[in-house]
């Protein structure tokens, strides 16, 4: 699969490519999701998901037959730095505002604020472990194969059990850390 | 032989080929060890699961498919891929020389727009280089706007000048490399290779400022908002850098003609070259009376602060020598971090789609500046490996 783009300037921002087409189409909603796993508010998943597709139209990668996962591998990048930069800029009102973003579905307020509470958690969890950990436990629970994980993550497909088994020892130590 | 938690983990994910899927369920039907090992692991393996299931959303989902692709659309149309003046500016130096001529071209952005009291060509005050913070630009906002200035290159070309002290130039030793720097050069221990080592002479800028043209340039930018006083017309300010030395890792680019062209294609591979560099602080002559915190609000509305935030972050900081770096406020990420007994700034960024570092410092008057692929801690493991 490869893309191509227009070369003259004044046409070079329409998509003609059925390639990058399939790929939207393909992986809009999935990489969506896994942002929104990184991030718990919608609007910002479909910004980092809209900026990589644009990032993929101007600046494809060199290999063109893993474009998958390259997609994965820079969203979850954009995402794990969108976390570190709101923590770092919100405090303590930016966690406030995900825990009320999130609450958005009706039921018991008790339950609904330890669910919040949760999601906090895990989240925090999440921004301290190593970003590659990060990165495959989403992934990973996102249902994607081995391979696809491989693919997205630059690594060995041989080599992810092993890295989703530390992942998750690395996971459960900080989330058992972390003060919500 | 028992299984490993790898092989037990892609076992319980069925992700093994059909013989080590098969191979692995023989095993532990044998083996009292590797059961045991394979339920705490599906114990563990579902506990993180329930946990991560927190995340998924419950009842909402994504903006539809043709809906994002009428925004995607939107997007494309709407914006130009921008480049940043200051790539423009750097897009015909060599990359040993990168680092230390990115200082050049930021701070002569930054010199333009002085308010000085004007005394043309008296060069009593000094600045040097002590400290670098950041200020986030909306670099995309900022690029739109010099390019609807159809003065801005006159202004550069007729207004500063650049002299350069020539072509980075290979040396074979750091001993060298010191003797031709006058800089006690300082190599990471981390890697394994010798890195190649360039001498990247010394250059000046020099600012004549012309008040009219700045105006215009300006005004077409839309930035009226932004007063400079009259005095300011005549001033020449004066930055000059001294030589230095980079260490390059790695796949790097050394050949001009290799250089990439901010104006055409992207280039496709993804360069594995880290480089560490480190030359004496630069230093800037201007005239005595510098009113410098107006200064330096005014290249903070410049890149695009209002009038009160920029006085806010201008009342901050010593500017007489702090290096003020412009990062892109989306798409990077930022932070202080102890480095080399000091503080310094640590830059994440993507470059071709990957993750990228530029960490930056000062000490004992050098310049040190690290930046290639992968994430912040293999930066700060590179400079604590320091010697």
């Amino acid at each position: 699969m490869s893309l191509s783009r227009r070369s003259s300037p004044a046409t070079r921002t329409a998509v003609e490519s059925s390639a990058f087409e399939a790929l939207f189409q393909q992986h809009w909603e999935k990489l969506c999701r896994v942002l929104y796993s990184f991030l718990g508010d919608w609007d910002e998943a479909e910004d980092l998901a809209l900026d990589t597709f644009v990032q993929l139209y101007h600046r494809p990668p060199a290999d063109s037959e893993r474009l998958g996962g390259w997609l994965y591998r820079v969203a979850t990048n954009k995402a794990l730095n969108a976390l570190r930069a709101r923590k770092r800029r919100q405090g303590y009102e930016g966690q406030a505002t995900v825990l009320a973003l999130e609450s958005e579905a009706p039921g018991d307020p008790e339950a609904v604020v330890e669910q919040a509470q949760e999601r906090q958690r895990v989240r925090a969890a999440l921004e301290v472990i190593k970003p590659r950990s990060a990165q495959i436990l989403i992934l990973r629970h996102s249902g994607m194969t081995y391979a696809e994980i491989a693919a997205a993550l630059q690594i060995s497909p041989a080599s992810v059990g092993t890295l989703l088994a530390r992942a998750e020892m690395e996971f459960e130590r900080a989330y058992h850390k972390v003060q919500v | 032989m028992h299984l490993s938690p790898g092989e037990i983990r892609a076992y319980h994910d069925s992700q093994l080929e059909a013989g080590a899927q098969r191979r692995v369920e023989a095993h532990l039907a044998e083996c009292q060890k590797c059961q045991i090992d394979a339920q705490s692991a599906l114990d563990h393996t579902r506990q993180v699961g329930e946990r991560l299931a927190s995340l998924e959303p419950s009842i909402s989902k994504p903006i539809s498919i043709p809906a994002a692709r009428a925004y995607l659309d939107a997007r494309l149309q709407a914006e130009k891929e921008p480049i940043p003046m200051w790539s423009k500016l750097t897009s015909r130096i060599s990359r040993p020389a990168w680092v230390g001529l990115a200082l050049v071209a930021v701070l002569a952005i930054s010199l333009v727009f002085p308010p000085v009291q004007a005394i043309a060509n008296s060069f009593l005050k000094l600045f040097r280089v002590e400290q670098v913070t950041v200020v986030p630009v909306d670099t995309e906002r900022l690029a739109g706007e010099m390019r609807q200035s159809t003065r801005l290159e006159g202004l550069f070309s007729e207004s500063v000048q650049f002299e350069e002290g020539g072509e980075p130039l290979e040396v074979s030793s750091v001993e060298e490399a010191a003797a031709q720097t006058g800089v006690a050069v300082r190599l990471p221990t981390a890697f394994v290779e010798t890195p190649k080592l360039f001498v990247q002479p010394g250059g000046s800028v020099t600012f004549n400022i012309d008040l009219e043209l700045m105006q215009a340039v300006l005004q077409e930018m839309g930035r009226e908002d932004i007063q400079l006083p009259a005095s300011l017309d005549g001033a020449v300010v004066k930055l000059e850098v001294p030589a230095g030395v980079a260490a390059l890792y790695g796949e790097c680019q050394v050949d001009d003609n290799q250089m990439q062209d901010p104006d055409g294609p992207h280039r496709m591979d993804i360069p594995d070259c880290t480089s560490f560099v480190q030359l004496p602080s630069p230093s800037v002559d201007a005239p005595p009376d510098l009113n410098v915190t107006q200064m330096g609000e005014i290249y903070l509305q410049v890149l695009g602060m209002t009038p009160e935030e920029a006085a806010s972050f201008a009342s901050n900081v010593d500017w007489t020598s702090t290096f003020v770096i412009p990062v892109p406020r989306y798409g990077s990420d930022y932070q202080e971090v102890r480095v080399d007994g000091v503080n310094g700034t640590l830059i994440q960024h993507f470059q071709y789609g990957e993750q990228a570092y530029l960490l930056v410092w000062v000490k004992d008057g050098i310049v040190y500046a690290l930046s290639g692929p992968g994430q912040a801690d293999q930066a700060l493991q590179i400079a604590a490996s320091l010697k």
